[in-house]
């Protein structure tokens, strides 16, 4: 075991895992070009290993990818900890230097798992409670109910793949015949007799991914839906590329489905009270963006007025607000919306680090004073 | 070999190699307000409630807004349009429809009228033709005229709902104490 854990520790082990994120990150640089940022992070930094695609579909593993290089070093600082290192007061600072690069790789490693990008976006005088994740759309089931209330199922995107058996007890099975990560929606002339609702006037294309541009890949799904007694009610084309919901009948009771951008609700809501594009006089060169919202929490009796301008976010209840677009003759407001729970990671690593190498400069300096008295 | 082994379970963990799991996946209901689907244009000074089947289509120079609709083969197109006159020429524009449906000019036409949360408004039906139809709301308000026009099959023209209208918030008397 202590063999193991000594071999674990060794520098050299240390400095191939040094060279494989240096690798990926320059490579993760390069092809981020024609990747984008979204998809070269899921594949390069927060993949264990890094696979090439043929045209013909088959994928074959050409490189570890940015958790395994990433785990290699914490494995190698963590061993060196508990073998290498003496736990006594002159190593004070080596220890802190190696806790905060711990504590740094374990960030990370927890912000790609854990952090969460979308996007709030108001026209002047709209209120929301959800900000919008186009990357991964949810599968949609509503019934709707007496008083404007409907009971709703939400399939999130990590359960829609082909073959997959989804179920809405008492009511319908849903089935995933065909998953396109990347569609065109096509009027069609003559109606498709294979498919129910919009998928009789509407076909839907496979086409390829679009790396460049974040969020513009149109993602959809052929279903078929059964009754609780395995009746097939018919196939139906479910796509972010109609924002319309379709109608299944069940027990004479109507069930809307849809698939649409992931919703992510807060507790609170935001209201847009007023959007402005400011320029430089007699230009039309951008000097501002701003947009002043409403934050109201009914839990907290919170009411109050905040701008957000660029480089100004608003930091409320675990979420950062950013503005990041607009539209409609400055009508409409996109604001991008990160939640973090570890966004102290960075700044408390840092001050172990920094912390660590003063410590170690500090004893050094005691040492060599005490030598030359 | 010991990298070996570790590439093979690296493959095989990789979620793209792992299949979805043949047992139903069932997920909790929530209860949720139904938000209506609103129509937000800056040229409408009223707010007009659209069905969510509705297909948004993208309209054309004369058209605020335009929307597709169907029942299984039928469908349907349904367009807002506006004209700013407080005076229009009804038998023109029913002539100009009955052209588009390729059926004869009428000399004379009295359309239905009815009541809206908005005011007086009159409702026009073409379905002389044999598979076509077209069904018109026309009401004024303001300075203006505005179109509801249904255009497609006739049996879903003649089932189809009108939106419902409510004036803007900033337009609604406050009630008396």
């Amino acid at each position: 075991m202590k063999k193991i854990l000594i071999e674990l520790s060794s520098l050299k082990l240390a400095l191939i895992g040094l060279l494989g994120l240096f690798i990926i990150v320059l490579w993760g640089t390069f092809v981020q070009i024609d990747l984008g940022i979204f998809y070269t992070q899921k594949k390069y930094f927060q993949s264990l290993v890094i696979f090439h695609t043929f045209s013909n579909g088959i994928k074959i593993p050409i490189f570890f990818g940015g958790v395994v290089w990433g785990a290699l070093l914490t494995i190698g600082l963590m061993t060196t900890l508990i073998t290498r290192i003496k736990w006594k007061l002159k190593n004070a600072g080596l220890i802190l230097i190696h806790l905060g690069l711990i504590a740094l790789l374990l960030g990370s490693f927890l912000t790609g798992k854990l952090a969460q990008e979308s996007q709030l976006i108001l026209r002047e005088g709209e209120t929301k409670n959800y900000s919008i994740n186009r990357n991964q759309p949810e599968l949609l089931i509503r019934l709707p109910q007496e008083n404007n209330l409907a009971t709703e199922w939400v399939f999130p995107y990590h359960l829609l793949k082909p073959g997959a058996h989804l179920q809405i007890p008492g009511y319908l099975d849903i089935h995933i015949k065909s998953f396109y990560l990347n569609s065109a929606i096509k009027r069609s002339i003559i109606p498709n007799s294979q498919l129910n609702g919009f998928g009789k006037h509407f076909n839907v294309i496979p086409i390829p991914l679009n790396n460049k541009t974040e969020g513009n890949n149109t993602i959809s799904m052929i279903i078929s839906i059964y009754s609780t007694n395995n009746t097939l009610l018919g196939n139906w084309v479910v796509t972010q590329g109609i924002d319309a919901d379709q109608i299944v009948s069940v027990q004479e009771k109507s069930i809307y489905i849809k698939l649409r951008d992931q919703r992510i609700y807060t507790p609170y809501t935001i209201t847009l009270q007023d959007f402005s594009h400011d320029v430089y006089p007699g230009t039309t060169v951008p000097k501002n963006f701003s947009s002043l919202v409403t934050i109201d929490h009914p839990k907290t009796n919170e009411n109050r007025d905040v701008l957000i301008y660029m480089n100004h976010p608003l930091r409320y209840a675990g979420n950062t607000y950013f503005q990041a677009s607009f539209g409609e003759k400055n009508q409409l407001s996109v604001l991008q919306v990160v939640e973090n729970p570890v966004w102290l990671f960075p700044y408390f690593s840092s001050l172990i680090i920094a912390l660590g190498l003063f410590l170690q400069f500090l004893i050094s300096f005691s040492r060599f004073k005490g030598k030359t008295s | 070999m010991r990298l070996i082994t570790l590439l093979i379970l690296a493959y095989c963990l990789n979620p793209v190699f792992i299949q979805s799991s043949p047992r139903p996946i069932t997920v909790a209901p929530q209860k949720r307000d139904l938000t209506p689907i609103i129509v937000h244009s800056d040229q409408l000074p009223f707010i007009v409630t659209i069905s969510s089947t509705w297909i948004k289509l993208t309209p054309n120079s004369m058209q605020l807004d335009r929307y597709f609709l169907y029942r299984n083969t039928l469908t349907a197109e349904f367009s807002i349009s506006q004209l700013e006159t407080t005076q229009i020429d009804i038998l023109a524009n029913v002539n100009r429809w009955r052209n588009q449906l390729k059926l004869a000019a009428l000399v004379n036409y009295t359309p239905k009228p009815i009541i809206t949360p908005l005011g007086k408004a009159y409702d026009i039906i073409i379905s002389d033709h044999p598979t076509t139809a077209i069904k018109v709301r026309i009401f004024p308000f303001k300075t203006h005229h505005y179109f509801f026009k249904f255009h497609g099959d006739k049996d879903l023209v003649k089932l189809a709902k009108y939106p419902t209208l409510s004036p803007e918030k900033s337009m609604i008397p406050e009630k008396k104490q």
